[in-house]
């Protein structure tokens, strides 16, 4: 019986630490309440047809302003796509 | 015999100054005091071929993935552009204090100022591997943290996927991408 107990005891306190373990650096882990918004503002001006709309980076920033523009309802302007060259 | 005997005084000589020396406290630790020219081949001969050999056998997955960048972007900005800088940035305390200096990874990596094992900075493949390896592993007695134990490996490769685009950001789009919602 006491070997029963030390265990379970053994076992779930292994359960417990890995879990932190696991979870010590998960990425929500890095948010902060004060974390900077993207500043979407600053692509306005950007000349929209030299970019390319199937680069990484502009489909990153295109999925962060939409992201942004879905959670937040502030009435600014979004980014126009239409113009964007497809390569 | 006689010489014998005295190559093992001399080697005796040798090894008892090395343990006096190690133990007298002369040796200037501060991170101000550069290596001279020798030490300084030594160290850098030791990590690129270390780091080479150890990475040569990792296999590089799809880079090119938007979530790669949000991810590797956001993990970017809270754990390494304290020490690698961020794009418009040219130096800050971290970067200007630390020895061996970490590299400007904002810069192309021909130009971001520490050795490559060959010409490993030109072959896309090879610089991916050891960027992952030195994320995951750190690099001793430098100052670069293995983020290994507290990250996986879909993770690391997404700060190597941000890491390869960084050069090319500008400061919005840096901003914009490595922003948490």
């Amino acid at each position: 019986m006491k070997i029963l107990i030390k265990r379970s005891l053994t076992a779930i306190t292994s359960v417990v630490l890995l879990s932190n373990i696991a979870y010590a650096h998960d990425a929500s882990m890095h948010k902060k309440s004060n974390a900077e918004k993207p500043k979407c503002a600053a692509m306005n001006n950007a000349d929209h047809s030299k970019m390319d709309m199937e680069d990484p980076v502009m489909l990153a920033i295109m999925a962060q302003c939409m992201k942004k523009s879905h959670t937040t309802d502030t009435g600014k302007k979004v980014m126009d796509h239409s113009s964007m060259k497809k390569s | 015999m006689i010489h014998s005997k005295h190559l093992g005084i001399g080697f005796l000589i040798i090894i008892l100054s090395s343990i006096g020396f190690l133990y007298s406290g002369l040796f200037p630790m501060g991170a101000d005091n550069k290596h001279n020219a020798f030490t300084f081949w030594v160290l850098e001969t030791l990590r690129t071929k270390s780091i080479a050999r150890a990475a040569s056998n990792i296999e590089v997955p799809p880079l090119n993935s938007p979530q790669l960048l949000l991810s590797g972007g956001a993990d970017y900005n809270d754990m390494c552009s304290g020490c690698h800088l961020k794009p418009g940035q040219e130096d800050n305390d971290m970067a200007l204090g630390l020895y061996p200096a970490p590299p400007n990874l904002t810069v192309s990596s021909d130009k971001h100022g520490h050795a490559h094992e060959d010409d490993s900075h030109n072959d896309i493949d090879a610089t991916a591997k050891q960027q992952f390896w030195v994320i995951k592993h750190g690099i001793m007695a430098s100052g670069m943290a293995a983020f290994g134990p507290t990250h996986d490996d879909e993770r690391i490769w997404a700060m190597v996927a941000f890491i390869k685009r960084l050069p090319t950001l500008t400061p919005e789009q840096y901003q914009i991408i490595t922003a948490r919602q």
